[in-house]
């Protein structure tokens, strides 16, 4: 996977160290030529100077005087060295002591280096005159090893200070770097908010870089917001609008022509009763909201009352419900949901059940657990056990026991939780819902 | 016994108003909830059929509204909006029972039978019984003393109401309000005559007249 703060870093390491190199030897190389400019002249003045030192002596014959020379080629191994040769003789500098300066090769002013006395490396010039009816050769040479170590040293301290300032600029940019991707971490932890539905849109307050982008997910997240409600809404629509008419339906299979033809009427009944399953299935599934926003959470001491009644009114006998919650305030689940969920097992089991319901809701482990049992005939141990066998998908086979418990596995399943039949401690039906407890 | 009935649905309200007439209720049928707002006051209903998708206004906020003026009416919501939570906020609102579309005509007739009996304090139980009649709503038949009286549509719904309160003096007028619709003539007359029918086949004793004042039911036990 690419990394933007690996590719940052990599192209600013790289580029800073490229233009280091380059202005390095650059500097190095000007450096030296400079240098050797400089110490050639030096070298030809030196030469001239011996040139004067050479005179005729009072015996007639031209000599160096060596007392005009330069003390310097006085002290031996000075690093200032020089051969004169005049005809067939030759003077030898005093601070050449037994060395030898004999240079071979082609001459390059400032160029070649040859090997001095004491490991020194001696930079030379060899230039031939004539002088007072003489051929002349002068050799000059001088120690260029101290200038050689200053190089050195030189070098030593850029390369030092580049790699510190190169160690530096990457801290600063991976600083920078780190400091302007911090805006999209936080974009990434509202987006899961986004998810969880404990906001509904970014912040926009981002650097101008990220702004477009959030304006654009926003955008996107009203599009998308809009268009889930326009579709909930006209589901919704749909749903009501078909209920009447199949009331109408069902009105209508009451009228005496068709309540003479008995198996018409029943497979009347039958149709319609099979679309109204259908829609109210469908219906409670696109209503699952499975968002965390505290203010639509179900409180179970104020909704869970209200459903009470309203189950009980629903059915025409009312069983006394035996609530057993382990639980009171909020619990982190859409109050529609709960409602639906729990609405439909109570319902469910004050349809079967005789005398006694039991409704407990706790909490165990990282579940909530929901339990309504009933003491009506409950499932057949045969159905239960396909029941249990395909898991919490329920089908027609137990629609009979209540288009309610589809329902519910529907929610469960949204929730990514768990629905179990058994048989209850009364005898009837025992269905318990395990939902993963969410964190608000 | 009035009925009105809060409903858009034209063909709905086509099987309701005879489904409901069949089994007794004098029907007023409405379809705009502004206007069921106003004439659920205005007139002395025993029950109300409120349905709550209405134009106009929302079902439940009309619902809302009578009872904010103490409107204590039985009011049955019938309504598509079948979720617990709406059935919660109707129940919030004030409705005394919620029963969603589809369903079944008897169903309907049961509950509201049974809203009817729970309004006016009488054990829920199957047939009506007070001053040794006993009243078969399903069946609209009698029977005194187990002998069974056979009754037109008119008496059985005079009879129920005058079983339904038992020892109270119901006026002339009072009678003709919650026994026909607005649509009916309220002619004194006809009240007379059924109260003479339920006599000839109950027995002289059974709705006593006080002059100038009404009615009162007196059943054959006196």
């Amino acid at each position: 996977m690419s990394s933007i703060n690996r590719l940052l870093t990599a192209g600013v390491i790289g580029s800073l160290l490229l233009a280091g190199v380059i202005i390095a030897q650059t500097a190095n190389w000007l450096l030296d030529s400079a240098l050797l400019d400089y110490m050639a002249s030096d070298l030809r003045a030196e030469s001239r100077s011996l040139l004067k030192a050479i005179r005729r002596g009072p015996d007639g014959v031209v000599a160096l005087d060596s007392t005009a020379t330069d003390p310097a080629y006085d002290t031996p191994l000075s690093g200032r060295y020089f051969v004169v040769t005049i005809g067939d003789r030759q003077w030898r500098s005093r601070s050449l002591w037994d060395e030898q300066l004999a240079p071979t090769g082609p001459h390059a002013p400032g160029g070649d280096l040859v090997a001095g006395p004491n490991q020194q490396r001696l930079l030379w010039d060899r230039t031939g005159y004539r002088r007072l009816g003489e051929s002349v050769t002068v050799l000059v040479g001088v120690d260029y090893s101290p200038i050689l170590d200053d190089i050195r040293q030189i070098r030593h301290l850029l390369l030092a200070s580049g790699i510190l300032a190169l160690i530096l600029l990457a801290l600063l940019q991976q600083y920078l770097v780190r400091r302007s991707l911090r805006p999209l971490g936080l974009a990434r932890q509202q987006i899961e908010q986004l998810t969880t539905g404990t906001i509904t849109a970014l912040d926009e307050t981002v650097p101008r870089e990220l702004a477009p982008l959030v304006r654009e997910i926003n955008h996107l997240l009203r599009d998308t917001q809009q268009q889930l409600h326009r579709s909930r809404t006209a589901l919704a629509d749909l749903s009501h609008a078909l209920k009447t008419p199949l009331a109408v339906l069902r009105n209508l299979t009451d009228r005496d022509a068709v309540r003479c033809d008995p198996a018409l009427r029943d497979a009347m009944n039958a149709q319609i009763e099979q679309i109204r399953q259908r829609i109210t299935r469908e219906m409670a599934h696109a209503r699952t909201a499975g968002s965390r926003r505290p203010d639509s959470f179900f409180n179970i001491d104020t909704d869970l009352p209200l459903l009470l009644d309203s189950v009980r009114s629903a059915q025409r006998q009312a069983i006394p419900i035996d609530t057993q919650l382990q639980l009171t305030g909020q619990l982190p689940w859409e109050r529609e949901d709960l409602l639906e969920l729990l609405g439909n097992l109570l319902d469910n089991a004050c349809k079967w059940g005789r005398d006694t319901i039991r409704l407990a809701i706790q909490r165990r482990d990282d579940n909530l657990l929901i339990q309504v049992d009933d003491d009506g005939p409950g499932i057949p141990e045969a159905k239960l056990q396909q029941v249990l066998e395909r898991g919490e998908r329920l089908d027609q086979s137990v629609l009979g026991h209540g288009l309610g418990l589809a329902i519910v596995a529907d929610k469960v399943a949204v929730y990514g939780g768990n629905i179990t039949f058994s048989r209850s401690e009364y005898g009837g039906l025992g269905v318990t819902v395990e939902l993963p407890w969410r964190s608000p | 016994m009035r009925l009105l009935l809060v409903e858009d649905n034209v063909a709905l309200a086509d099987e309701l108003v005879p489904l409901l007439q069949r089994n007794g209720y004098a029907v007023d049928w409405l379809v705009d909830g502004r206007d069921a707002a106003v004439q659920a006051s205005d007139n002395p209903y025993d029950i109300i059929v409120l349905d709550l998708g209405l134009p106009g206004r929302d079902g439940i906020e009309v619902l809302q509204q009578w009872r904010a003026s103490a409107l204590s009416t039985a009011v049955l919501v019938l309504t598509a909006r079948d979720s617990w939570a709406d059935r919660i906020e109707g129940l919030k609102a004030g409705a005394d029972d919620y029963l969603t579309k589809p369903f079944h005509p008897e169903e309907l007739v049961l509950r509201l039978q049974a809203l009817v009996r729970r309004t006016h304090s009488v054990a829920n139980q199957s047939v009506l019984d007070a001053g040794g009649i006993r009243l078969d709503e399903a069946r609209q038949c009698a029977s005194v003393g187990g002998a069974p009286v056979q009754l037109t549509g008119s008496e059985f719904q005079m009879l129920r109401y005058f079983m339904l309160h038992p020892g109270s003096l119901l006026s002339r007028s009072h009678l003709a309000e919650h026994l026909y619709d607005n649509e009916r003539e309220r002619d004194s007359n006809v009240i007379e005559v059924h109260i003479n029918r339920l006599r000839r086949k109950l027995g002289r004793g059974v709705i006593e007249t006080r002059r100038g004042q009404g009615y009162c039911f007196r059943g054959t036990a006196e």
